[in-house]
């Protein structure tokens, strides 16, 4: 009886050992895009008679039909906060910025757990750039930066992006 | 002799059964109700543990490695009393800080974590005659949302308990044979909704159904004993509806325990449990820790 019970424990204990999967986090420092704050069109240069240029919006908020810009000016790892320069654009080309009656947030989030982390500061810096600060992801793993559209405090449109820490 | 390892072995198991098992990201986990196994009117249990997180572990089972240091230690007082020949109540009260060091800032939050309670009805005595019948005990518990939850933290360090009412059943079942023993325990538990909030805005919680699994032996010495044990917890995903809808993965790990014991007389008796999250189990969308604790007990005959 002994030894069957010990082999049965140690079966256990044995089959039930971890296999770690370590992985280092996707470049945790690299920005999540390349796009960078375009200064408005100026239109005095445009000739009326050329097709407009093909600028093709990567991050688009499907409700409202613009287009997010946005780069990392101070990239946020597992330790340190980020900042972030955004602006809203037109989704045709050419793109301009557009300044609407809305509120933005961006809100941090995680998915598989299904909770935040801490509020991040939105402020406009110019007529239409603006400026997400204060992003720290709470613990590593894998999170999302939700770019909220927000009108008296309701979410209007919403553009996520997965990023892990 | 054969009677004192018997006794023995009860007492030390009631350190088995009394040990919490978190994911300490978020003070997750249920904890076990402190109940009596032995043959004791009542007992005290006291407790400190000091626990470091080692990993993170996403839904898909990638783990990775903290680069910055995160503690948490548990105070925690349980007590239980036998109410009637076969019934029992027991209460455990937790207190904890957290802390969290991040290259030279340092946060840190200390407060009441989950408090639970628990009825407890001896459905199966033991019989010192029988080689395989074990004593079983069956119980009914509720724990209060007393300590901050990760849903309504809005910086993770204060999160202290899983922040939920929740109502869970169970049984432990414990069998002595000679210097060896053997505990095991299921326990199945229903989180209830809650309406939370904080500065990035309000949400309604809903989690679900939860459980625990535990299998232990150990091995008695005079007036030592060496235990073994492993727990395997289960959470269903989380549902957030509010400043965003959210549905989250389901939450797996396990805790293996290593206990050391010495009971000193008939009253007193010291434990030292090492708790390690990383070794066994296939974890998915948790924190694992590592955890040293000591606790006292002191108990009281019939």
């Amino acid at each position: 009886v002994k030894l069957i019970f010990a082999v049965f424990l140690l079966s256990v204990f044995l089959l039930s050992c971890a296999q770690p999967n370590y992985q280092e986090p996707t470049k945790p420092n690299a920005p999540l895009t390349d796009d960078k704050p375009k200064p408005p069109p100026n239109n005095d240069t445009t000739n009326p008679t050329d097709p407009p240029p093909k600028v093709e919006c990567k991050h688009v908020f499907a409700k409202t039909q613009t287009c997010l810009n946005y780069k990392w000016t101070k990239s946020a790892t597992a330790t340190e906060m980020g900042t972030i320069d955004l602006f809203l654009a037109t989704l045709e080309a050419p793109q301009i910025p557009v300044n609407l009656n809305y509120t933005l947030a961006v809100v941090l989030w995680m998915p598989s757990m299904g909770h935040g982390s801490r509020p991040v500061v939105v402020e406009k810096n110019s007529s239409f750039i603006y400026t997400a600060s204060k992003i720290f992801f709470i613990m590593p793993g894998d999170w999302e930066i939700r770019f909220q559209i927000k009108l008296n405090n309701e979410l209007v449109d919403e553009y996520v992006v997965k990023i892990i820490i | 002799m054969s009677m004192l390892l018997k006794l023995l072995s009860s007492i030390f198991i009631l350190f088995l059964s009394a040990e919490s098992f978190a994911a300490s990201c978020c003070g997750g986990g249920f904890a076990l109700p402190s109940l009596i196994t032995s043959d004791d009117r009542a007992q005290i249990t006291t407790s400190i543990s000091q626990g470091s997180v080692k990993a993170d572990v996403t839904s898909g089972g990638v783990w990775y490695k903290r680069n910055y240091t995160d503690q948490t230690q548990i105070y925690k007082i349980e007590a239980a009393h036998i109410v009637a020949d076969t019934f029992q109540v027991g209460v455990t009260l937790p207190v904890q800080m957290r802390s969290r060091q991040i290259e030279n800032s340092q946060q840190s939050s200390t407060g009441l974590a989950d408090i639970s309670a628990a009825i407890g009805y001896e459905f199966l005595p033991d019989w010192n005659y029988n080689p395989y019948r074990p004593k079983g005990i069956g119980f009914i518990s509720i724990t209060l949302p007393t300590g901050k939850s990760i849903y309504e933290s809005s910086d993770g360090v204060d999160s202290r308990g899983r922040g939920f009412f929740a109502i869970g059943a169970g049984v432990a079942l414990t069998k002595t044979w000679r210097e060896l023993d053997a505990h095991s325990s299921f326990e199945l538990h229903r989180s209830f909704d809650k309406v939370t909030s904080n500065e990035n805005g309000y949400g309604n919680i809903k989690p679900g159904l939860g459980s625990s699994f535990t299998a232990g032996f150990g091995y008695n010495r005079g007036d030592y004993r060496f235990g073994g044990s492993l727990t395997w917890n289960y959470e269903q995903a989380v549902e957030t509806e509010g400043y965003v809808n959210s549905l989250s993965e389901e939450q797996k790990f396990a805790t293996a325990n290593a206990v050391l014991s010495y009971m000193a007389n008939e009253t007193w008796s010291y434990s030292f449990t090492y708790a390690d999250q990383t070794l066994f189990g296939n974890p998915q969308n948790t924190t694992l820790s590592q955890s040293i604790s000591l606790s006292a007990q002191k108990r009281w005959s019939r």
